[in-house]
């Protein structure tokens, strides 16, 4: 049986759990016990991936102290090494983790701060994409009508608190005093500029683009903003859809469901 | 300086990493220096910084230095990671490509480090085979780097240097040799850093690489550890001189990943490491 990967997953594992003995016997001690040679690896993986997470949730970083920080850093890693080797994709869980964090949970608007500096994180690093005039969307409206599917280059969340504020006040070098207030909040956010950009959105606005993000149909997208607001202005949406230039590409429609035989 | 540009447009001078919080500062300076390398995992995401790298070619020779492939995993390497550097590499058109002799992941999880492979004739049938699809993937030879190792396996049956130089043997690739790592390694597993030096192929040197290391006591005794945290020492340059001796001059470049330091003092490394070049240079003349 090769030896190769069943050393690999030795060592994995004795990273993630700390427990060294797994690779007592492969490994030359040469002055050293194996475990400490190990542990200079287990540090490396635990002090860069901290530094990844630190990187993306600087919010984070500045609400809870880099300590505490680094010991929520230290309860996530092991279970949760990065399935891909850009460290920009790693810590997308760190918002679910934080939720059910007993340590922070008098601090509720948390995982929501989270969840947007994940967006942001998102949004910075997503592919360039080439967005479609203001006249090839109102083409696109015309033809397909309630059935039409938009690509949109923006992600959307929603919270129970002002995390837009909260974000913006701890983001920077200098403090800047915020304090959390329990309201909803819908928020898109984009590359733009220099940076990202997050706007808060009327909650019909929202329904509409949050929908049609999911790749939902027109139709379906705008049903949910006429339930959030009986007489919104379909039109108007639409048209400020395309001169924000959010449109990036027409999807096609669904694949019909086979007739069950 | 004298030294003429190698066949594969990478000057024979020293150049420097080029590390994110040094970017507006290279771009607004556009400092002298022989070229710049980067790792291509950073230049993957947000368009703006590949788009800035971009400008950038057009006054430095680059060179891309990939960290995330893992090219020693039994498992193979990443198909999408390794067509996201093979994008890369046709937009930025790099005088150079090279990762590590050592492995990063298994069963899809990445442990963000360079792990040493046991020296075995199992070991080199993986990494030849996984060197070979990057070569092929991106149509060009790369270099593979000798690792800084913090351990040994009893299961190795030949010495680090004979198995990368095996690696070129069998599939044509060139060596960037990390003079720095050459040093930790020696001290760390008890190797003679000279002896390493006279087993990898001559020829095949295609860059090296000069950085600092840090000390870590462990019960009284010592482990270096090689963070790229501060100036190259003086017995590390004193093997970069003795492998500028054996290899004749190489584009070199200085490695400085933490406590980053003001653009100058790198620049101020490349100038030391120029001079040593210079200076063999002068005596082949």
């Amino acid at each position: 049986m090769p030896a190769l990967p069943e050393l690999q997953k030795s060592f994995v594992d004795a990273i993630v759990s700390g427990d060294a003995s797994g690779l007592d016997a492969a490994v030359i001690g040469n002055g050293f016990t194996p475990a400490q040679r190990l542990q200079v690896y287990r540090n490396n993986t635990f002090i860069t991936l901290t530094e990844a997470l630190a990187a993306t949730y600087p919010a984070i970083v500045r609400l809870v102290g880099r300590g505490f920080f680094n010991f929520a850093a230290a309860q996530i890693i092991p279970g949760n090494l990065p399935d891909r080797p850009c460290l920009f994709e790693y810590g997308g869980g760190f918002a679910d983790f934080l939720a059910g964090f007993d340590p922070v949970a008098d601090y509720p608007f948390l995982p929501d701060v989270a969840r947007l500096e994940w967006a942001v994180n998102t949004a910075w690093n997503a592919p360039a994409r080439t967005k479609m005039a203001f006249d090839a969307v109102a083409r696109a409206a015309t033809s397909a009508g309630e059935t039409l599917r938009l690509s949109l280059d923006a992600l959307y969340m929603s919270s129970g608190w002002n995390v837009d504020e909260i974000w913006q006040a701890n983001r920077g070098e200098t403090d800047t005093e915020t304090t959390p207030v329990a309201q909803p909040v819908r928020l898109q956010i984009r590359r733009g500029g220099p940076g990202v950009v997050i706007e808060r959105l009327d909650p019909a606005t929202w329904s509409l683009r949050l929908h049609l993000a999911q790749g939902e149909s027109l139709g379906h997208a705008a049903a949910a903003a006429f339930a959030e607001t009986p007489d919104f202005d379909l039109g108007a949406a639409l048209r400020a859809l395309a001169a924000e230039s959010l449109p990036d590409a027409v999807l096609s429609p669904p694949k019909p469901k086979e007739p069950t035989p | 300086m004298t030294f003429t540009s190698s066949p594969r447009e990478q000057p024979i001078r020293c150049g420097i990493g080029l590390r994110t919080p040094h970017l507006a500062e290279v771009m607004a300076r556009r400092p002298r220096t022989g070229w710049l390398e980067v790792h291509p995992e950073n230049y993957m995401g947000a368009p703006a910084a590949a788009d800035a790298l971009e400008r950038l070619r057009a006054d430095y020779p680059l060179s891309l230095h990939g960290v995330g492939l893992s090219l020693g995993s039994a498992d193979g390497i990443d198909a999408d990671h390794l067509s996201r550097l093979k994008a890369l590499t046709h937009r930025l058109e790099p005088c150079r490509v090279s990762e590590h002799m050592s492995w990063s992941a298994h069963g899809g999880a990445w442990l963000n480090d360079l792990v040493p492979l046991p020296y075995t004739d199992e070991s080199l049938s993986v990494i030849c085979r996984n060197v070979d699809r990057m070569q092929t993937a991106l149509g060009r030879q790369i270099l593979v780097e000798n690792p800084s190792s913090y351990l040994s396996y009893r299961d190795s049956t030949m010495p680090e240097a004979v198995f990368l130089a095996e690696i070129v043997r069998r599939t044509g690739c060139g060596i960037l040799c990390d003079v720095n790592n050459i040093f930790v390694s020696a001290h760390n597993l008890g190797l003679d850093a000279q002896e390493y030096m006279r087993t990898l192929p001559a020829d095949a040197i295609g860059e090296i690489h000069l950085a600092g290391h840090a000390r870590n006591e462990i019960d009284g005794q010592v482990l270096l550890i090689d963070d790229h945290g501060g100036r190259v020492i003086d017995p590390v340059r004193a093997l970069y001189r003795d492998a500028v001796e054996r290899f004749g001059p190489v584009p070199t470049m200085i490695e400085w990943d933490t406590a980053l330091p003001p653009l100058d003092v790198l620049l101020d490394e490349a100038a030391l490491a120029d001079a040593v070049m210079e200076v063999r240079h002068a005596r082949a003349a």
